[in-house]
């Protein structure tokens, strides 16, 4: 985990094709031209369509976009969990072909393992890894600590709130040491309380790691309030159509929430979502009102 | 629970009916008192009905089963008999379960060794399994071996089928955390979908143990003398020519209580087993 993330990497020199970039400061993701397509009863779905990038190190880079529109496919090609049918992904160069503890995944559901307790959960990784069983559970308990979980080692993830589940799931992916966290809408089964909760935690966390996060969410309010940056997508194909910096100071905390900019940024980001599903309309009723067909 | 000991100065009728209210509680929260009740409730309304009305000699109240089955127990013929039919049992139950639930670990694993298997599969499991009993007994007699073959096959099926579709129902994010974690593939299937697919392939197995039950049961009764390898099934059949219908009631309870304490059993270790499946069910 790199805590000084103000520092260009400098160590290695940027090779290949981006060569716009200022120099030996390559950004540690890059995403370039990503599609994927399926076919599914004989039509071609574009799930990802021409997706392009960069992401810096350490920053916490929120996707907003409505449902179907990719984004968690997005999410599972950079995870090396799904393949792209076109494009690539690089992380710090190298194009990702399967999943790596560099990049940690969190779902939507926490996916403990229900058969085992909570540190053992967040323990596992580490036996993967081959450490000793009493070091691996001594370094989940800290773990468990960080995420506010002491006391709970011994339950079973069914024992937990949807909240201390996510935390838990949280603790076993900051476990696996990654450069980056790819958060599938982590809060999306939260209720209101826990998820506003659970923001403020993950902010807390950050701050302290100097992580890259990729962040998944439905949600306008949780884009801006964690990120650095928001990318919105568009569904069908999924495509990213606006990339927007937010201005907003850091720590952020429960100040931030009231922050004016903040509703100005959940309007810019609502009429661009708005649009959206209006062009999408429009782009349905077309082939009707319009007999030359049009579209393809 | 409430006690009523805690509450201040209960009214009398209020304290009594909140004892009964407790106790009702108290039976409520654990099973096993339910389970008991209902069967002593139908024993009890058997024996009284036979006491009463009378029964036809060939159907005994409970008490006069106990009295038979304990009268045969100190003879020793019952332990010989229930010892030979466990035998054949636990045999039969073993090597079908076993293989049934590593066939069905592999097919849900990997789906061509699933498609190889899947045609046979569906073609034998709608067979009644006791058919094969005369077929096999052409070569081995109505010997233990070919009881335990038809009991083993009979066991086969309900492992195999739970335990192929727990396999395949395994949640794709969970295999997903493994590789994240940079687990192999068989450290994968070895300590994430197995275990995921433990609640459903222990049903299968809890079934397997019924049947095993059952068939013991049946190929004893089918083509076996009155011999002491005869079995609990043999000596019921042969009691009824005979008209010793205590000894035939006795081999029944047998059957019953011994079926009824396996699956007991079997039940409470498949619960340590997978504790924390059951409270993710809601049946902790």
């Amino acid at each position: 985990m790199s805590v000084d993330n103000a520092t260009p990497v400098t160590t290695e020199t940027a090779t290949g094709a981006t060569t716009m970039d200022p120099p030996a400061e390559r950004p540690q993701l890059q995403i370039a031209d990503l599609g994927k397509a399926f076919t599914r009863n004989r039509a071609t779905v574009h799930a990802l369509q021409d997706v392009s990038f960069d992401v810096p190190r350490g920053q916490f880079l929120s996707v907003l976009g409505p449902s179907g529109c990719g984004k968690s496919t997005l999410l599972h090609i950079i995870g090396g969990f799904e393949h792209a049918t076109s494009g690539a992904v690089l992380l710090d160069g190298t194009p990702i072909t399967e999943p790596g503890r560099d990049r940690g995944m969190m779902f939507q559901q926490a996916t403990l393992f229900p058969w085992k307790t909570v540190e053992s959960n967040v323990a596992w990784p580490f036996l993967v890894d081959g450490w000793k069983r009493d070091d691996a559970r001594a370094r989940a308990r800290e773990l468990l600590a960080t995420v506010g979980l002491s006391g709970f080692e011994g339950s079973y993830p069914a024992e937990l709130s949807g909240g201390m589940r996510q935390r838990a799931a949280l603790a076993r992916t900051l476990g696996l040491s990654p450069d980056i966290l790819l958060m599938d809408e982590p809060f999306g089964a939260l209720d209101a309380q826990t998820r506003e909760l659970m923001q403020e935690e993950l902010t807390r966390i950050w701050e302290e790691s100097g992580l890259t996060v990729i962040f998944i969410t439905h949600d306008i309010d949780e884009a801006v309030f964690l990120g650095d940056r928001v990318l919105v997508m568009g569904a069908r194909p999924g495509r990213i159509i606006a990339d927007v910096d937010i201005e907003l100071g850091r720590p952020r905390g429960t100040a931030t929430k009231k922050d004016p900019r903040m509703a100005e940024y959940h309007a810019h980001f609502w009429e661009l979502i708005r649009q959206q599903a209006g062009q999408r309309e429009t782009a349905r009723d077309k082939p009707m009102n319009d007999p030359s067909g049009g579209s393809s | 629970m409430s006690t009523t000991a805690t509450r201040p100065q209960p009214a009398p009728e209020a304290a009594d009916r909140d004892s009964r209210a407790s106790l009702a509680e108290w039976m409520l929260e654990r099973r096993w008192p339910v389970a008991l009740a209902a069967v002593l409730i139908v024993f009890s309304v058997w024996e009284l009905y036979g006491r009463t009305l009378g029964l036809p000699e060939y159907i005994l109240t409970p008490s006069a089963i106990l009295a038979s089955a304990a009268e045969l127990t100190a003879s020793g013929r019952l332990v010989e008999l229930a010892a030979s039919s466990l035998q054949r049992l636990v045999a039969g139950f073993v090597i079908g379960t076993a293989s049934g639930v590593l066939l069905g670990l592999l097919s849900g694993v990997s789906r061509r060794f699933g498609d190889l298997l899947d045609g046979p599969v569906s073609l034998v499991y709608p067979i009644p399994k006791i058919t094969f009993l005369p077929i096999i007994a052409i070569w081995l007699g109505f010997s233990d071996p070919a009881r335990i073959i038809v009991i083993a096959t009979a066991c086969f099926f309900p492992a195999y089928l739970n335990a192929h579709a727990a396999t395949r129902s395994v949640d794709q994010s969970l295999v997903w955390v493994a590789m994240n974690a940079g687990a192999g593939k068989l450290r994968t299937i070895l300590q994430v979908v197995l275990p995921a697919a433990l609640p459903r392939t222990v049903a299968g197995i809890r079934q397997a143990l019924a049947l095993a039950f059952i068939f013991m049961f049946a190929t004893e009764a089918i083509g076996s003398g009155t011999g002491t390898d005869a079995g609990l099934g043999g000596e019921l059949f042969a009691a009824r020519t005979t008209g010793d219908y205590d000894v035939l009631w006795a081999a029944l309870a047998a059957v019953a209580v011994l079926g009824g304490t396996a699956d007991a059993l079997f039940r409470w270790a498949a619960g340590k087993l997978t504790i924390g499946q059951e409270l993710e069910a809601g049946r902790g």
